[in-house]
């Protein structure tokens, strides 16, 4: 089971959407895919009309003991781990572990699932925290969505930051724009400038009203139709993270 | 993770599925997804290979699906071309992989059909979200003699993380008055049921029940009418040409009548033993040819794999040839099959095992079986032993073959008469005798190819690239043959003293020694 994180330490980058929309494309291929729905917003859970069980909570994740908690989603292959309230203090209870021990609490928790699923696919809250170390410890690859903005690249930039000082490899961690407004000037301009570098994939997700509109529809942009923009954007997105061997 | 939960439920005659939708519609919202009407075929070898694996290979269209028993999917092949019949002109995909291995050389034949009407249907909770799925689908057996309609069936499947509600479904529908289906193997048991073969009616171990009593004549009566009916299981398909084990198993089940026939002759009248033996040596003869042609031809990868990649073109010309004379033998054998002279042989066969002045059921046939077979067992191990004794490092092989002959006559009497003895000790035996089989078996076959390679080399004439590149391809593999031959015949000796040691020579008597396993006992009594 290869785990991804899709990590950002900014809100509103697109991360949940991604998580949303990649789980469900990587299932459309025959795999197994969990998503972990780590964010106490529960906005992926959301998505796929999933609430979790009335006695789950932060101390039953923690546990371990957090089998019986995951729901199938509506698609084949897609299965969910909802959000729970108390996850907002993950932190709080990761506290007490030692440094080293706490950055490999999430890779424990999931390894009793690896003959189960053939991904991991974890939506992040957006800090910068103990979590955030355990979370990027555990992953084989990190995901970030940057809004070609200065502040969503500051975000990246924290990011490679904190890789280097719990040293972790940075080659996990891969890039794409996001929310990407073409006659926006300082999108084009902030494109040019980074997007050769190697971080960055070459394909982009464009601001598209699709996207916004899971909010309604509550379900990911593919499963309205497979001819939609939206979702052969997430197709080619999924396809180019492959090619990176991370999680292959 | 806790495998998901599958039920099965059918429904009683009369009683109607919409009611029971409607009752569930005050529980959950419901969602028809569609429906779906078509022809599923039920694909097996002709011996159930895939049954016996537990696994039906379901044709849809141009699909071929392999399904568990329960109905669970673990594979699909689609766009498949028309009429096809082997593992081996499928796509590449883990499904033809996994037939490869199970189906092997055999064709795959339409066993069942079902005319089947699918509903599929989501339980989704106020969010809207799917809690359980259901289907419902009605079967009619594809067929003449089959059952008009099965009950409907409704499968409840549960999803993860919603146990609840698949038990308050599961609830809801035994209180409408569903009935449970063996969950297990329910869609099994409702493809057959319309089909015209019976699952395992053919295949596997050759094994008749002889009573303990049994004497000869009854003995005679009940093997060599199991060995007729294989004959006769078998022939269409040879005639038909459906895959190259239907000839494999039609000249199995003539060797051994020929080795009972030969083996009992003194038990036989006079007249009509000699008058069997040689009609069926006679269709054991017009059956050889394509038989070795067949195995040739299936040793291609083999026979290539020997060769050094720069010298296999030489082989193509070569199983070119072979298929073509293989279409002119299978020409011949049809004739035979349709001759006057097989129809004769079949008959007057059948007619001496079944009718009742049969001499079969005469005063000579009245010893008891199994002191016979103790007899004919015991002797034919001391001539087995006889013969292999006499072997010496650089003896001619035709003492090897001889040897073959007398293992292969022992074994046929072992499995003739298998059912008279302990099942342990007989296996047990079986096993060592297996081994210095196989080690004859091998050296035959080996010697057989190579006069075969040999005759082809000698017979190959004129100039060219073509003919140089066929003598090369064969000098190659008469030399590969001929080092595997001869490192069998070293083997041998070994293979044979392990044989011939006392624990064998006392396994054997304690073989002869021993009775039947007590619960067959019981069961006659």
């Amino acid at each position: 089971m290869k785990i991804v994180a899709v990590y950002s330490s900014k809100g509103g980058v697109g991360k949940t959407a991604t998580a949303v929309n990649l789980a469900y494309v990587a299932s459309r291929s025959g795999q197994r895919v969990l998503l972990c729905d780590l964010d106490p917003q529960g906005a992926a859970s959301f998505y796929y009309r999933i609430k979790p069980k009335k006695s789950f909570n932060r101390d039953r994740l923690l546990q371990g003991r957090f089998e019986h908690y995951i729901r199938a989603t509506d698609f084949d292959g897609l299965d969910l781990l909802p959000a729970h309230f108390s996850f907002r203090n993950l932190d709080l209870a990761l506290r007490d572990e030692k440094q080293a021990k706490k950055r490999r609490v999430l890779g424990k928790l999931l390894q009793p699932l690896a003959k189960d699923y053939d991904y991991a696919i974890l939506d992040c809250p957006p800090n910068l925290t103990f979590l955030s170390e355990t979370i990027v410890t555990a992953a084989d690859c990190v995901i970030t969505p940057v809004i070609p903005t200065t502040l969503s690249l500051l975000a990246l930039e924290q990011l490679i930051k904190l890789l280097k000082k719990i040293d972790c490899d940075r080659r996990k961690v891969i890039s794409f724009f996001s929310m990407v407004e073409r006659r926006k000037t300082m999108h084009q301009q902030i494109m040019e400038k980074y997007g050769g570098y190697p971080i960055f994939l070459q394909t982009v997700i464009p601001f598209m009203a699709e996207i916004e509109k899971m909010g309604l529809s509550r379900q990911p942009v593919g499963a309205g139709g497979q001819q939609s923009p939206a979702h052969r954007a997430y197709e080619l997105l999924w396809q180019e993270i492959r090619q990176k061997k991370l999680v292959t | 993770m806790e495998p998901l939960r599958q039920l099965v439920l059918v429904f009683q005659p009369a009683m109607e599925a919409e009611p029971l939708i409607e009752q569930l519609r005050q529980h959950f919202i419901v969602e028809e997804q569609g429906r779906q009407g078509d022809i599923e075929t039920f694909y097996d070898t002709f011996d159930w290979r895939l049954y016996r694996k537990q696994l039906l290979c379901v044709g849809v269209g141009r699909s071929r699906s392999l399904l568990s028993f329960d109905g669970t999917k673990h594979g699909m092949i689609e766009d498949l071309g028309p009429g096809l019949k082997f593992w081996w002109e499928m796509t590449p995909s883990e499904v033809r992989e996994t037939l490869r291995e199970i189906i092997d050389v055999r064709a795959l034949l339409p066993m069942a059909a079902l005319e089947t009407d699918k509903r599929h249907y989501r339980l989704l909770n106020d969010d809207e979200k799917t809690v359980v799925r259901l289907t419902i689908r009605a079967d009619v057996p594809v067929g003449d003699g089959a059952p008009d309609q099965l009950g409907e069936v409704m499968t409840i499947n549960e999803l993860r993380g919603y146990q609840e509600a698949f038990d308050s479904v599961h609830r809801l529908c035994l209180a409408y008055g569903l009935t449970p289906l063996d969950s297990d193997s329910w869609l099994a048991q409702r493809a057959f049921s319309g089909s015209p073969r019976t699952p395992l009616d053919y295949g596997d171990k050759f094994r008749v029940e002889l009573a303990r009593d049994s004497d000869v004549g009854t003995a005679i009566v009940q093997i060599c009418g199991h060995l007729l009916r294989e004959i006769e299981f078998n022939r269409q398909g040879v005639y038909d040409d459906v895959d190259t084990e239907f000839l494999h198993d039609f000249r199995i089940a003539i060797r051994r009548t020929r080795s009972l026939l030969s083996l009992l002759k003194k038990q036989l009248p006079i007249r009509e033993g000699s008058y069997f033996r040689s009609e069926f040596k006679w269709l054991g003869g017009v059956t050889g040819k394509l038989r070795d042609i067949d195995v040739y031809l299936l040793q291609k990868e083999a026979y290539l794999a020997m060769l050094p990649s720069r010298l296999r073109p030489g082989l193509d010309g070569f199983f070119a040839d072979l298929e073509q004379h293989r279409r002119h033998e299978l020409k011949l054998l049809r004739r035979h099959l349709s001759s006057k002279r097989y129809r004769s042989l079949l008959s007057d066969w059948r007619t001496f095992l079944v009718a009742d002045d049969s001499p079969l059921f005469g005063e000579s046939s009245r010893e008891s079986c199994r002191e016979l077979a103790d007899r004919t067992i015991r002797k034919r191990f001391r001539a087995f032993l006889r013969k292999g004794e006499a072997i010496t490092d650089d003896g001619p092989d035709s003492d090897m073959h001889n040897l073959r002959i007398q293992g292969k006559k022992l074994r046929y009497l072992l499995e003739f008469f298998r059912s008279l003895y302990d099942e342990k000790f007989l296996e047990q035996f079986v096993k060592q005798l297996k081994k210095i089989q196989d080690n004859l078996g091998d050296f035959n076959d080996l010697c057989v190819q190579e006069e075969m390679l040999g005759d082809r080399l000698d017979g190959l004439g004129g100039s060219g690239r073509g003919v140089l590149l066929q003598a090369a391809a064969l000098g190659g593999l008469l030399t590969v043959q001929a080092k595997k031959r001869g490192a069998l015949r070293d083997q041998f000796a070994a293979t044979y003293a392990a044989f011939s040691s006392s624990q064998n020579r006392e396994l054997l008597a304690s073989l002869i020694g021993s009775d039947q396993r007590p619960e067959v006992r019981a069961g006659r009594q």
